[in-house]
């Protein structure tokens, strides 16, 4: 397993689940908006600074694939963190991303 | 329902975009040197990652007069064909090597992608306020 793209891509796609639940749940309140809003971004400066070091060991046509897991994560913090519903349609979409994921991890990261 | 017609030259110029943006990062990198705080001071100062940092405000301007426009559950699905079309671009231009697998998983993932906005038959705006985007990040936004 190479350990260093692994673990970029994996805090990448949690930083990306934090800035989006941010943006959203500031976007939805009406007090302390900015505490949320200043947490997204700075979840989205944090996440950038992994991006380029990770295209410099990734082919583009791997990386960005795997971005694609950053639906799966905003997805279940939206669950986890602003109650909101995920039908069986979207499980399944989730399975399906995942599965991809697996597919592209194992052909393309892991050399 | 909004009986517009599906808005195929501004979701094209979207798709450049963000394409676009993902090369600029690409070849940005590959104008880069050194570790630690040295790769991102020389990052900073290549003008291509610049230009894929112009490319957010015109993704953000299209993708709001396309959602004003049109239905988000025709719209949306179509984002998720930049990730095969960035994987082209990459086999072809940057001479990368992907295997089956990494097709086979992409194109899995596009789909996937594509149907995850999709709650109760239609697309909850909520969810996709802003695809997971950075100026720099990808996302099939």
């Amino acid at each position: 397993m190479r350990l260093i793209p692994t673990l970029g891509i994996l805090t990448m796609v949690l930083l990306e689940a934090v800035e989006q639940t941010s943006f959203a749940a500031g976007s939805r309140r009406h007090e302390r908006r900015w505490g949320f809003w200043a947490l997204g971004a700075a979840a989205h400066l944090a996440a950038a600074a992994i991006w380029y070091p990770l295209l410099t060991v990734l082919p583009l046509g791997v990386a960005i694939p795997m971005t694609g897991l950053c639906y799966v994560s905003t997805a279940l913090a939206a669950k986890l963190f602003l109650d909101e519903k995920i039908s069986l349609r979207r499980w399944a979409a989730i399975g399906m991303v995942c599965g991809g994921v697996l597919m592209v991890y194992f052909g393309g990261v892991i050399e | 329902m909004r009986p517009h017609a599906f808005p195929w030259l501004v979701m094209t110029i979207l798709l450049a975009s963000v394409v676009g943006d993902w090369i600029f990062d690409k070849i940005a990198v590959l104008h880069t040197s050194g570790q630690g705080l040295a790769f991102y001071g020389s990052l900073l100062r290549t003008p291509w990652f610049w230009f894929g940092v112009a490319t957010i405000p015109m993704q953000f301007w299209i993708w709001t007069r396309i959602i004003r426009n049109t239905d988000l559950s025709r719209v949306y699905p179509t984002t998720s064909m930049t990730y095969p079309i960035t994987m082209l671009i990459g086999s072809i231009f940057f001479h990368e090597d992907l295997n089956g697998l990494v097709w086979i998983g992409a194109l899995l993932i596009t789909a996937g992608v594509a149907m995850i906005g999709f709650e109760r038959g239609r697309l909850e705006p909520a969810v996709l306020s802003t695809p997971p985007e950075t100026d720099e990040l990808p996302t099939a936004l």
